[in-house]
């Protein structure tokens, strides 16, 4: 991560501008049991009030980091019931990181908000429609298509 | 050129991001 992710003017700026950042090494200290960290690097995005919000396992790429962020401030917005917001930072996923790791799975929430703020369960049928086009043997294609039959 | 800016402890980590309105990320790591 220090040689390539965070050197990235691109991370740079995102990290200052959305996130207070820390590392913690977890050969000299523990982690707090409340993370349950088992495997580094674990990149965990956590509130003020010590709510984990958000996490992700193993080495990422400058896009792939500020795409599993822009995720997890979705993720955040979703868990405090803020539905706009959510689909603000989601739609940054699939408009600027749609190859990344983390636009599987936020399309499918973008689809799940603009189907709770509907009511409409024909809005999943757009989601299922790129998921199928995007990434059609992922993981999260799999989970979306119990809509199918809707 | 800038760089990103580490705080040294979670709790100065929560009490910035209360004050900033942001999310703490924590970057845990073993450099063995």
């Amino acid at each position: 991560m220090d040689a390539v992710t965070y050197p990235d003017e691109r991370v740079v700026t995102y990290m200052n501008e959305h996130v207070v950042s820390m590392k913690a090494n977890i050969s000299t200290e523990p982690p707090p049991g409340q993370f349950n960290v088992q495997w580094t690097p674990t990149f965990v995005l956590v509130d003020a009030e010590d709510k984990d919000h958000h996490r992700t396992v193993g080495w990422l790429s400058p896009e792939d980091l500020i795409a599993s962020l822009f995720h997890g401030i979705g993720q955040t917005h979703i868990d405090r019931g803020g539905g706009s917001s959510a689909r603000t930072a989601l739609q940054r996923v699939m408009s600027d990181y749609l190859d990344s790791d983390a636009a599987p799975e936020a399309l499918y929430l973008s689809g799940v908000v603009r189907h709770k703020q509907s009511d409409d369960i024909h809005e999943m049928n757009e989601t299922l429609t790129q998921l199928r086009e995007k990434h059609p043997t992922h993981e999260w294609m799999n989970r979306a298509s119990v809509h199918e039959s809707d | 050129m800038e760089s990103t800016r580490w705080v040294g402890s979670l709790d100065e980590a929560k009490s910035q991001a209360a004050g900033d309105g942001k999310l703490v990320l924590i970057d845990f790591f073993n450099p063995f």
